[in-house]
C-alpha cells in the first residue's frame, strides 16, 4: 500500500472522467484506453487513502457494464471486503458476483469475513446478506448456515426476510441441511406478521418442495391459514401457486380450498391474482362445475382482452383442458386472437392446435392457418401443420383425396425452409404409400406444384443442403424447391404404370420447357430416370405416338448436362428396349450412346492395380471351338429367360384384369345400392365416389417392399 | 425464484447483471448473449414474455423483458414466480430509479453504479423478490447512505 502524492491527486481521474474518456474515445484507440485505465485502477486499489480506493472501485465497475473481463480483481475485492470502511466494504460487496463464481478459490477467504459482518449492526448485516445471496457455494453455506439461522429471530424485519431468502439458497445448495432446521424456521413463520417475511418464508417452502418434496405435510398448515386470512395480493399469488404444488402432492388439500378459491375469485380485481387462480382451477378443480364455469367465464374475458400479456396467460390456461371437446368451445376466440398476436403468441397457439386438432376441426384449423401465415410465423406454421397432418399416421384426416388435391399443393407453395421441405417430402411419401389410390392424382398434384415452379425464376435462392452422393462422391446443394421437385419427380416415376397416356405427354411437355433443365441441375438424373421409366411406358402401350421422338431428344439434352450418367440406369435401359422395340428402332437409338461409358468411380482405377503378368488387352479364351460352345449356351439361356418373362408378363395381365373386373363390379353395387336408397334420401350423390382408406397398420400394403423406401432415404 | 436478472442497454452493453444460481461464467457468458438477440423480438404490441423454448437457460424457465428508454430489463424465472408480478417488479425498479436519480436514464446507471446494484440488492437477495414496497425500499437505502456518512 502506498500514499498518492499531492501531484497524483491532481491527476487522479474519477469515474466521470472515465466515463466521458470512453464515450469520446475511437474504436481504434478504446484497446490503449482500457489498457491504461485498467494499470490505473491497478495502482489506485492498493493504495492508502480510501476514496482513491474507493474511486477506483466504481471504475472497475464501470470496466464490467464495457464488457470487459475484471477476475483479476478478485483478491483486492475480497480484501476491500475485510476493510474497516462501510462505503469500500458494501462496494466490495456489491462488486463480489462480478469476480467471483461458485468455483473461485478466494471464497474461502470471505467466510471469517462475513461472520465478523453479521456481529456488526443491521445495515452491515443486511448488505452481507445480499452479498451472501449472490455468491454462495456449498462450502461457504455449510459454514455460514448457523449464523444465517440466528438471523431468522433478528428484531428488525429487514434482516429476518434476507436472512431466510438466503436460507432457500442454502437449502437448495445442499439438501442435508434441511433437517433439524427447517422446523424451527416454520414456527417463527406461523408466529409473523409482517407480509414481506411471510412472502420470503412461502418461497423457501417452494425451494425446499423442489429438493425434498415429500416434507410437504409441514407446510400445509401454515399455507392454509394464510390463504384464510390473507388480504395481500402479492403474498396470495404466492400461496396459491405452492398450494398448486400441494394439491399435486397431496389431492385432498383441494377440497379445503374450493371455497377460498371461490371467494377470492369473486372479490378480487387484481389480473395477476385472477389468472394464478384460474390457471389452478382449469388443471385441479375440473370436478367442481360451478367453480370451472366462473373459471372459463375469466378465461374468455382474458382470451378477449386488448393487452397481449393477458392474452398470452389465458392460453397457456387453455393448456390445461385435456380434452379436445373443451378446446373447441374456446375456438374461435382463439383464432381470432391469433390474427392480433406477437411471434410468441403465436407459437403458443400454434402448440395448442398441434396437441388438440382432430377431425372435427381439421379442416377448419388447416385452411385458417394457411390463409393467416405471415412471413415471421410462416415456416412455424407449415411446421405445425405438417405434424397435425401426419399425427399418429394420418388420425385427423377423414378425407385424403382433398388433402392430397387441395391442401398439399397449397403448404408446398409456402414452405420457404428446407427442413420444411423435407418433412413435407417425408408426409407425402407416407401418404401415397398408406393410401394405394391416391397414387393415380400424382400428376395432378405435380401439375398444380411444379407450374408454379417452372414460372418462378428465383428456385436457387435461399439456404441450400449440401449433399454428397455416397458412391460417385459427388457434391451438390439443394434447396427447398428443389428438395420437393426430386420427391415429386420420383413420386410421378412410381406411378407411371398407373397414369393416362394424356398425363405422360403432359408431364414430357412440362419437362420440355428448357428452365426446368437449367434451374433443377442436380435433379436431372431424377429426371433422367422418370424419362426412361415413361418412355419404356409409352414405347409398350403406344410404340407408333408421336411423343417418342420428343423423349428421345430430351433424354439426350440432359445426357449432354450429365457428365457421369449411371451405368446402371444405361444398363436398364437397354434390357426394357431389347424387349420392346425392333432391331431397325435400335439401331436408330445407337447414336445416343456412341460415346465410350465412363467407369462408376473415375478415381477406382487408382487404388486397384492389375496383378502383376496379367495382360488385360488379351483374351482369356484361345480355343475357338470352346468360344462356340459358350455362345450356344448362353443364345439357349437367353431363350429360356424370354420364355419366363413372357410368362409372368401374362399372369400380370390376368391380375390386372381381374382387379379392374372387381373394381366395377363394386361400383355397380354401390349404384344399385344408392339407387335403392334413392327414394328414403333428399341428397342424391349422383357420381359414385372413390373412398380413400388410409392403412394405418404397421405393415404396408403388399407389393411395397420397406427396403425401397429406406433406399430412397438413404440417397437423400 | 428468478434465475437470472439483467439491465441491457439498447447498445448490448450489460449494465446489471444478476445470476442467483451457480453458474460459471463461461456459461453466463452464452447465456447473456443469446438473451440480447432475443431482444430484437420485443415489439410494442408483443406479449412481454415467452417460454424458454430454445432452452438458453432452461426449457422450464420463462423469460420476462421490459424495454423502458433506453435499457431492456430482462427476467429469467421459474415456474415459481408469478409473470406479471415480475413485470409490476421491473416497473417498480423504474419507479424508484426515478425516484433516486429524477428522470433516470441510462447515464445514471453508469455514473452511480453502487447505488443501482444496492437498489437490486435491497429488492431481489438469491433470487427470491423481499420487497416491492418502494418507502421500504428507499428507507434500506437512506439508512446505507447514513451509515457511510456516520464513517
Amino acid at each position: 500500500m502506498f500514499h498518492l502524492s499531492q501531484m497524483d491527486q491532481i491527476f487522479l481521474k474519477s469515474l466521470a472522467d472515465v466515463v466521458r474518456t470512453s464515450r469520446t474515445t475511437s474504436q481504434y484507440d478504446k484497446l490503449t484506453f482500457t489498457t491504461q485505465t485498467i494499470a490505473d485502477i491497478k495502482n489506485e486499489i492498493q493504495s492508502r487513502q480510501e476514496s482513491v480506493r474507493y474511486q477506483a472501485l466504481l471504475k472497475l465497475f464501470f470496466l464490467a457494464m464495457e464488457g470487459n473481463n475484471i477476475r483479476w480483481a478478485e483478491f483486492q475485492i475480497i480484501n476491500l471486503m475485510g476493510s474497516g470502511d462501510f462505503q469500500l466494504k458494501l462496494g466490495a460487496q456489491l462488486a463480489a458476483h462480478l469476480v467471483i463464481d461458485n468455483q473461485s478459490q478466494g471464497l474461502i477467504m470471505v467466510t471469517n469475513v462475513f461472520i465478523k459482518e453479521f456481529k456488526c449492526g443491521h445495515v452491515e448485516c443486511s448488505t452481507t446478506l445480499s452479498c451472501l445471496g449472490t455468491i454462495a457455494n456449498k462450502d461457504l453455506s455449510d459454514n455460514l448456515l448457523t449464523h444465517v439461522l440466528k438471523l431468522t429471530t433478528n428484531t428488525k424485519p429487514l434482516i429476518r426476510k434476507k436472512a431466510i431468502a438466503v436460507l432457500s439458497k442454502i437449502f437448495t445448495i445442499n439438501p442435508m441441511n434441511i433437517s433439524g432446521n427447517l422446523e424451527m424456521v416454520i414456527q417463527q413463520l406461523q408466529k409473523e406478521t409482517n407480509i414481506s417475511v411471510l412472502a420470503c418464508g412461502i418461497s423457501l417452502f417452494c425451494s425446499v418442495l423442489k429438493v425434498a418434496p415429500k416434507l410437504y405435510p409441514l407446510f400445509l398448515s401454515i399455507v392454509y391459514d394464510q390463504i384464510s386470512k390473507q388480504k395481500s395480493n402479492w403474498l396470495l399469488i404466492k400461496l396459491v401457486r405452492i398450494s398448486n404444488k400441494l394439491i399435486s402432492l397431496e389431492p385432498r388439500f383441494q377440497g379445503k380450498l374450493i371455497e377460498h378459491y371461490t371467494r377470492l375469485l369473486n372479490q378480487t380485481n387484481s389480473k395477476s391474482l385472477q389468472y394464478e387462480l384460474i390457471y389452478s382451477i382449469m388443471k385441479y378443480f375440473k370436478n367442481h362445475s360451478q367453480l370451472y364455469e366462473s373459471a372459463g367465464d375469466i378465461l374468455k374475458q382474458f382470451l378477449n382482452h386488448q393487452d397481449p400479456n393477458l392474452r398470452c396467460l389465458g392460453l397457456e390456461c387453455l393448456t390445461h383442458i385435456s380434452t379436445s371437446a373443451g378446446l373447441m368451445e374456446f375456438q374461435e376466440q382463439i383464432l381470432e386472437s391469433f390474427k392480433k398476436s406477437d411471434y410468441f403468441s403465436k407459437l403458443q397457439i400454434l402448440q395448442l392446435f398441434k396437441d388438440f386438432t382432430n377431425q372435427q376441426n381439421f379442416q377448419t384449423v388447416i385452411e385458417f392457418f394457411l390463409k393467416h401465415s405471415d412471413l415471421e410465423s410462416n415456416h412455424k406454421i407449415i411446421e405445425s401443420l405438417i405434424f397435425i397432418i401426419t399425427k399418429d399416421k394420418f388420425i385427423n384426416v377423414d378425407d385424403p383425396e382433398k388433402l392430397l388435391l387441395i391442401y398439399i399443393p397449397v403448404i408446398a407453395q409456402k414452405i420457404d425452409t428446407i427442413d420444411n421441405a423435407i418433412r413435407f417430402k417425408e408426409m407425402l411419401f407416407e401418404l401415397l404409400t398408406r393410401v394405394p389410390g391416391l397414387k393415380v392424382y400424382s400428376d395432378q398434384l405435380c401439375n398444380q406444384i411444379l407450374q408454379t415452379y417452372a414460372t418462378q425464376s428465383d428456385s436457387l435462392q435461399g439456404p441450400t443442403l449440401n449433399i454428397v452422393q455416397r458412391h460417385t462422391q459427388l457434391k451438390y446443394s439443394l434447396n427447398h424447391r428443389e428438395i420437393i421437385f426430386k420427391s415429386l419427380i420420383m413420386i410421378v416415376g412410381e406411378s407411371v404404370k398407373l397414369l393416362k397416356l394424356e398425363a405422360l405427354t403432359n408431364i414430357i411437355q412440362f419437362l420440355e420447357q428448357l428452365n426446368i433443365l437449367n434451374c433443377y441441375e442436380s435433379s436431372l438424373s431424377d429426371i433422367d430416370s422418370l424419362l426412361f421409366k415413361i418412355y419404356i411406358q409409352i414405347i409398350k402401350t403406344d410404340p407408333q405416338n408421336e411423343i417418342i421422338p420428343q423423349i428421345e431428344q430430351l433424354i439426350k439434352n440432359i445426357y449432354n448436362k450429365l457428365h457421369n450418367i449411371s451405368i446402371v440406369k444405361i444398363s436398364f435401359f437397354y434390357e426394357s428396349l431389347i424387349q420392346n422395340k425392333s432391331k431397325d428402332q435400335l439401331q436408330e437409338l445407337q447414336n445416343l450412346y456412341e460415346e465410350d461409358l465412363p467407369p462408376i468411380n473415375l478415381e477406382a482405377q487408382k487404388f486397384i492395380k492389375p496383378p502383376e503378368g496379367l495382360d488385360l488387352s488379351k483374351s482369356f479364351q484361345i480355343d475357338i471351338e470352346e468360344i462356340e460352345k459358350i455362345k450356344n449356351t448362353n443364345s439357349e439361356y437367353i431363350e429360356q429367360k424370354q420364355l419366363i418373362q413372357q410368362q409372368q408378363q401374362q399372369q400380370q395381365s390376368d391380375s390386372n384384369q381381374k382387379e379392374q373386373e372387381d373394381q366395377n363390379n363394386q361400383i355397380e353395387r354401390r349404384q344399385e345400392n344408392e339407387e335403392e336408397l334413392k327414394q328414403f334420401n333428399n341428397k342424391v350423390d349422383p357420381s359414385p365416389k372413390k373412398v380413400f382408406k388410409i392403412n394405418r397398420d404397421e405393415e404396408l400394403p403388399p407389393g411395397i417392399d420397406q427396403n425401397d423406401i429406406k433406399k430412397f432415404k438413404e440417397e437423400e | 425464484m428468478i434465475k437470472v436478472f439483467l439491465i441491457v442497454s439498447s447498445s448490448g452493453k450489460i449494465r446489471i447483471r444478476r445470476f442467483y444460481d451457480e453458474v460459471e461464467f463461461a456459461r453466463q457468458q452464452q447465456i447473456e448473449q443469446k438473451l440480447i438477440v432475443l431482444t430484437s423480438k420485443l415489439s410494442p404490441n408483443s406479449c412481454n414474455f415467452f417460454k424458454d423454448l430454445d432452452g438458453i437457460y432452461d426449457k422450464k424457465c420463462k423469460i420476462v423483458m421490459r424495454f423502458f428508454g433506453t435499457l431492456y430489463f430482462i427476467a429469467v424465472i421459474d415456474e415459481d414466480e408469478s409473470e406479471l408480478g415480475v413485470l409490476d417488479l421491473i416497473q417498480n425498479i423504474v419507479d424508484l430509479m426515478d425516484k433516486i436519480f429524477d428522470n433516470a436514464c441510462e447515464l445514471d446507471v453508469l455514473y452511480h453504479p453502487d447505488k443501482m446494484n444496492a437498489l437490486i440488492d435491497e429488492i431481489i437477495v438469491a433470487g427470491i423478490v423481499v420487497e416491492t414496497n418502494i418507502m421500504d425500499i428507499q428507507e434500506a437505502l437512506k439508512q446505507q447512505e447514513t451509515q457511510i456518512k456516520n464513517k
